[in-house]
């Protein structure tokens, strides 16, 4: 059905969204990779079910496992570097990690790699089962999101993306939580993979190049960086214009490309951050309500 | 408390500060005063780990602290307000002070800030504000009052008058001289070398990168090359 695969690719968004959210919002740590991540967790997964006949509900976990894994080294090599040289590196991660899946024998190469529905008690998923994990996963890194401004770690991340010399002359370890942010981050980005790659039944190199970064990262900044729900609303609206209006599409990268230069621009703070237009329409509206009472 | 020995540091390439000894005492209360680019900024940053020594001895209560990483000396309760406040701006005073108060148990979090809101009544009354939307003056004082989440044995403070007012810079020293009062020890680099002399009990003078100087308070205040150079004649 046109609508439930609308509905899982809007699923998919959103996670890659908030996950890429974490890394680049609340920790500051610029990402243009993060697309490299998400293949991982769909090649372990498809690796794990397919070749060495895992379940996929533990696959699943362990697709995030190994993106994490990796990116908790990019981590540890984020805190070496500078904003700008972590922004290009990441740029590259993404092309060196789609160029192992095009040309290692193991990863399908070229050819790319058919991936089993899984199977869950007996049950074969179709569409239907897996937009229901897709609305349990996005719901479970949603309150994760929702609790972390509040939390020590949303608390120490607020500190180092701040002023960090300040937070390290406080006692905040800013590695630590840069690296903790990579890891969660990216294993959310992994378990994405996995259920994307569950979902298509087919996987190949290119699915996870870096244009796919850069719309993820415009999701994330279209609906405001470093905001708990901005990102998915990022998610939503980029994920159905294709859908509704035919030159998104064709013209994919040039949409997203003019929309980061926009919104750097005129909207930093994103759709729904602090002080952006429509917030200032919202709290418009609710004060002329009460002015007229 | 804290001993510097021939302390010499670059920044990237270029050396900043050279051959540098000074002393501070538990209890005192000493300044550093210089022009703009004297160094003293550095200095401070080399202290709290920001900036690494080159050579030389860097010693805290007697242990040698230069390899420590700036978090490990904040639990050893030095605290430091940097310049130009560097307060959390999207961050409420709240979690500002929270943070202040990272390396410390969370139970003893609300008796400390109590304390800080003692002293400074406004940050009570701000709590949930975001840092970035106050004035010049309630930062410096968030930026004082978040190091004092510590309980510091050692306050460094880094230019506490810069952009203030001339009535807020006597009420921020004026709130530096109360806590070394109550047993604080205290060492400020400060551009405004009239005020910092008159509060303090001793100083030094850093010119490019050299102490030039150093003695009690009232001697350097007294001081001809002193009064030229810093007190405008």
């Amino acid at each position: 059905m046109y609508e439930q695969v609308v509905a899982i690719n809007i699923g998919l968004a959103m996670l890659l969204a908030m996950s890429l959210n974490i890394i680049t919002g609340f920790a500051g740590q610029p990402t243009l990779g993060h697309a490299a991540f998400y293949g991982i967790g769909a090649y372990t997964s498809a690796l794990l079910t397919a070749k060495a006949g895992w379940p996929f509900l533990l696959a699943l976990p362990a697709a995030g496992l190994v993106a994490a894994v990796v990116g908790v080294l990019l981590g540890l090599f984020s805190v070496r570097v500078r904003e700008d040289f972590l922004a290009v590196t990441t740029i590259g991660i993404n092309f060196v990690v789609v160029a192992i899946f095009q040309y290692v024998e193991l990863f399908g190469a070229s050819l790319g790699l058919a991936v089993p529905k899984p199977v869950l008690f007996g049950l074969r998923f179709g569409n239907t089962e897996i937009l229901i994990l897709l609305v349990i996963l996005n719901i479970l890194v949603y309150l994760f999101i929702r609790h972390l401004p509040t939390s020590w770690l949303g608390l120490a991340l607020g500190g180092v993306r701040n002023e960090e010399d300040a937070a390290a002359s406080l006692g905040v370890n800013p590695d630590h939580y840069k690296v903790f942010a990579f890891g969660i981050g990216t294993f959310i980005a992994g378990m994405t993979g996995s259920v994307y790659a569950h979902f298509m039944g087919f996987i190949s190199s290119s699915d996870f190049a870096f244009p796919v970064s850069v719309g993820v990262l415009s999701m994330a900044v279209l609906g405001g960086l470093g905001t708990v729900s901005g990102p998915l609303l990022g998610a939503v609206i980029l994920t159905l214009s294709p859908e509704v209006f035919r030159f998104v599409s064709d013209y994919r990268m040039l949409v997203y490309g003019g929309l980061l230069v926009l919104m750097m621009r005129f909207q930093p703070q994103g759709l729904i951050g602090d002080d952006s237009f429509l917030r200032r329409k919202w709290i418009g509206l609710f004060s002329r309500g009460k002015g007229g009472e | 408390m804290l001993e510097i020995r021939n302390l010499n540091a670059h920044y990237g390439h270029s050396q900043v500060l050279y051959d540098i000894s000074i002393d501070v005492k538990a209890g005192e209360f000493v300044s550093i005063i210089g022009a703009n680019g004297a160094g003293k900024s550095t200095l401070m940053k080399v202290i709290m780990g920001l900036v690494p020594v080159s050579s030389g001895k860097l010693l805290f209560k007697g242990n040698e602290i230069s390899r420590l990483e700036p978090w490990q000396r904040a639990g050893m309760k030095i605290a430091y307000v940097p310049e130009g406040r560097r307060v959390f701006g999207e961050l409420t005073v709240a979690e500002n002070l929270r943070i202040g108060g990272w390396v410390e148990p969370p139970q003893d979090l609300p008796r400390r800030v109590e304390k800080v809101v003692a002293i400074f009544p406004r940050l009570g009354e701000r709590m949930n504000q975001a840092a970035r939307t106050m004035s010049g003056g309630e930062q410096q004082m968030l930026a004082i009052g978040r190091a004092l989440m510590l309980e510091p044995e050692l306050l460094l403070v880094d230019e506490i008058s810069m952009g203030l007012m001339p009535i807020l810079v006597n009420r921020c020293f004026e709130v530096l001289k109360q806590l070394s009062e109550a047993g604080t020890t205290i060492l400020l680099v400060e551009q405004n070398a009239r005020k910092a002399l008159g509060v303090s009990h001793r100083g030094y003078v850093l010119e490019t990168g050299h102490i030039v100087l150093e003695g009690e308070a009232t001697r350097l205040r007294d001081d001809d090359a002193v009064r030229r150079a810093y007190l405008g004649g």
